[in-house]
């Protein structure tokens, strides 16, 4: 090859590169959103790092130039990645794109001469945070998360709260169980004392019997074989007695089975009236109460879960039976502590009444006496259970009503009022 | 007023905030038993690397992040596991504390290169908060005759919890922060509102416990 073939295939490759060089430049390009927390910011177009922008910073702006004419300003451009055609301005310089969608993209910018060849940009605009696969369960795990813990919580103060209320209404049970223990002790004691008098009766009567028949006097042991079956069917009776009152107590202790069975409602409450007195009583000898018990005669069987009532009767007459030794304990001259019990048959239904002449109950607290928990009694003399517990059984037990009447510092009186059928 | 002014102003309260149960703390230390102690205890080391990363001017806070994450486990590890009944609860949760730490160093110097401690605090932050919810369930069913209110570690349990399932929103910080500023702004805000909620917790469970006695 010589000198001059060199010097032609030189500017021959001179001139081709000359011509594959764009011939226009991108001289800036600035990126932002519309947002007021970011401004635009630019991009350095030549520094040849890979450009990656926010998903909010999809508004883009290009200025150009041709590097050969700066004042020829007809360009040909494209966004690859969402223009499908060149786009032909004249006389213009600059280019802005918004609201791009996430995604690789290359502007493009030539002049609209034949061959030119393009200025490139390339960049990625990263996609909406909720368009990212993984973005929306993540959240949602985080969400179930969150909602979990505090159902979690939810549900746990809920059913602390049952075992809670579980705890008192057994303590409640307890104490009233205690009170009933000893109110029957105290009504056991009275047969018990039947029976010691009658068997040593049964034992002194045997030895005379004895006698009599050792002496052959057949008119004396017939009085005395009489006088000794007297004196054993009085035991069989007291016997009898204190084993129905303990059966009372079992079938108040056991667990109410909600079996519903016909009642003598009179009989009911003044069973519960003596044990309840008897009880106070057994705990403060000094303690006296005048009963006044007035029934409807002729009352009708009712059908009602008699360990149930019989729970609300006791609960009721405590309650009357410490109001009234409270005032007592006031040392107010000529009072009578007092205690009524009335029973009425209506129309459809049996209305009893328990009545006291103590303290009463002071009007603020009417409105909360059978709500749980509220109780005016001192800290671990009552669990505020008691009315609560009563006011459910005769209303959604029974179907019935329970009521108060009362007047401050003179009467408060509980009316029950229970369907016939 | 700028937003990004306030989120400051809230995160400086937040994170200095735990200056007021620190004091109360120590005014009261001679009536804390124990596992308030330890509360204590972590409060105060918190306060140090809190005052280490402004003495070095925040120039290493990614390193004091992971340090964060690391004795937060283990000062809540000591402490639930010392009031924990069940006994093979309490081993577990003692040396699960023990055995996260190897893998907190793992992720600060091998896997994130102490760049982002985002996985260290979720594995932190889901861990204290999983025994704090143990322990809750726990007081809340053992001791039903008590006043809960009266409880101080039910306080300082609640605000862990509530803390950490707010602050656990952090995995999404990345690209929320991409998505839109103001939207992170506005939720560090709240995580700063709730911290100190948290450290409001501590100082009226130090406050229970002296009146208690």
């Amino acid at each position: 090859m010589n000198y001059a073939t060199f010097l032609l295939l030189l500017t021959g490759q001179l001139a081709l590169a000359q011509t594959s060089r764009p011939l226009v430049k991108i001289i800036s390009v600035e990126a932002g959103n519309n947002q007021m927390d970011s401004a635009f910011f630019p991009i350095n177009p030549q520094s040849g790092k890979p450009v990656t922008l926010a998903y909010n910073h999809n508004y883009l702006h290009f200025r150009f130039i041709n590097s050969r004419n700066p004042t020829q300003k007809s360009f040909a451009y494209k966004l690859t990645g969402l223009d499908y055609t060149w786009v032909d301005c004249t006389d213009c310089s600059q280019v802005q794109y918004a609201h791009l969608d996430g995604g690789d993209y290359t502007f493009l910018v030539k002049t609209t001469q034949s061959g030119d060849v393009p200025a490139q940009f390339s960049f990625t605009v990263e996609g909406n945070l909720l368009h990212k696969w993984w973005f929306v369960p993540t959240l949602f795990l985080y969400l179930l998360l969150f909602a979990g813990v505090i159902i979690y919580f939810f549900i746990l103060f809920q059913f602390r709260q049952k075992l809670k209320e579980q705890r008192l209404i057994h303590k409640e049970k307890m104490a009233s169980m205690a009170e009933l223990t000893a109110g029957i002790a105290h009504e056991i004691q009275n047969p018990l004392n039947f029976v010691n008098n009658f068997s040593e009766l049964g034992t002194e009567l045997t030895d005379e019997l004895k006698q009599a028949v050792t002496a052959g006097d057949t008119e004396e042991v017939l009085i005395l074989t009489d006088e000794l079956s007297e004196s054993l069917q009085k035991i069989t009776h007291h016997g009898s007695r204190a084993s129905a009152i303990i059966k009372g107590m079992l079938e108040h202790s056991r667990t109410s089975t909600g079996q519903k069975e016909p009642a003598n409602l009179n009989t009911l409450a003044t069973d519960y009236l003596q044990i309840a007195y008897q009880g106070f009583r057994s705990r403060d000898k000094a303690f006296s109460c005048e009963l006044i018990i007035d029934l409807a005669p002729h009352v009708p069987p009712v059908t009602v879960v008699a360990q149930d009532l019989g729970r609300v009767f006791l609960n009721l007459f405590n309650n009357a039976f410490y109001t009234v030794q409270q005032k007592q304990k006031t040392g107010q001259p000529d009072y009578q502590p007092t205690v009524w019990l009335n029973s009425h048959r209506l129309t459809n239904t049996i209305e009893i009444r328990i009545k006291d002449n103590g303290t009463g109950i002071p009007e603020a607290v009417k409105t909360k006496i059978f709500q749980p928990f509220f109780t005016t009694k001192p800290t671990g003399e009552g669990t505020g259970l008691g009315l609560s517990l009563s006011y459910d059984i005769i209303t959604k037990g029974h179907g019935g009503s329970l009521e108060v009447n009362t007047a401050p510092g003179e009467f408060a009186e509980f009316i029950i009022v229970l369907p016939i059928s | 007023m700028k937003l990004v002014d306030v989120a400051m102003y809230l995160v400086y309260i937040a994170t200095y905030g735990v200056i007021v149960p620190v004091g109360i703390g120590l005014y009261l230390v001679r009536h804390l038993n124990k596992p308030l102690k330890i509360a204590l205890a972590g409060l105060c080391l918190s306060l140090v690397l809190d005052l280490g990363l402004l003495a070095v001017n925040f120039k290493i806070t990614n390193t004091f992040y992971y340090l964060f994450s690391g004795f937060d486990l283990l000062i809540m590890a000591w402490l639930y596991s010392s009031v924990i009944t069940h006994k093979t609860f309490s081993n577990v949760i003692q040396w699960s504390g023990i055995f996260f730490i190897p893998l907190i160093g793992l992720d600060a110097f091998f896997i994130s290169g102490l760049t982002n401690n985002g996985f260290s605090n979720a594995v932190e932050k889901f861990y204290v908060m999983v025994i704090a919810i143990y322990y809750l369930t726990q007081l809340l069913l053992e001791k039903i005759d008590d006043d809960i209110r009266r409880q101080p570690l039910f306080w300082i349990s609640a605000g862990i919890v509530i803390a950490n399932l707010v602050g656990s929103f952090d995995i999404f910080s990345r690209p929320v922060i991409n998505y839109s500023q103001t939207i992170y702004l506005q939720y560090f805000m709240f995580w700063s509102f709730v911290t100190i909620l948290m450290f409001g917790a501590y100082s009226y469970a130090f406050w229970l416990s002296q009146r208690d006695r």
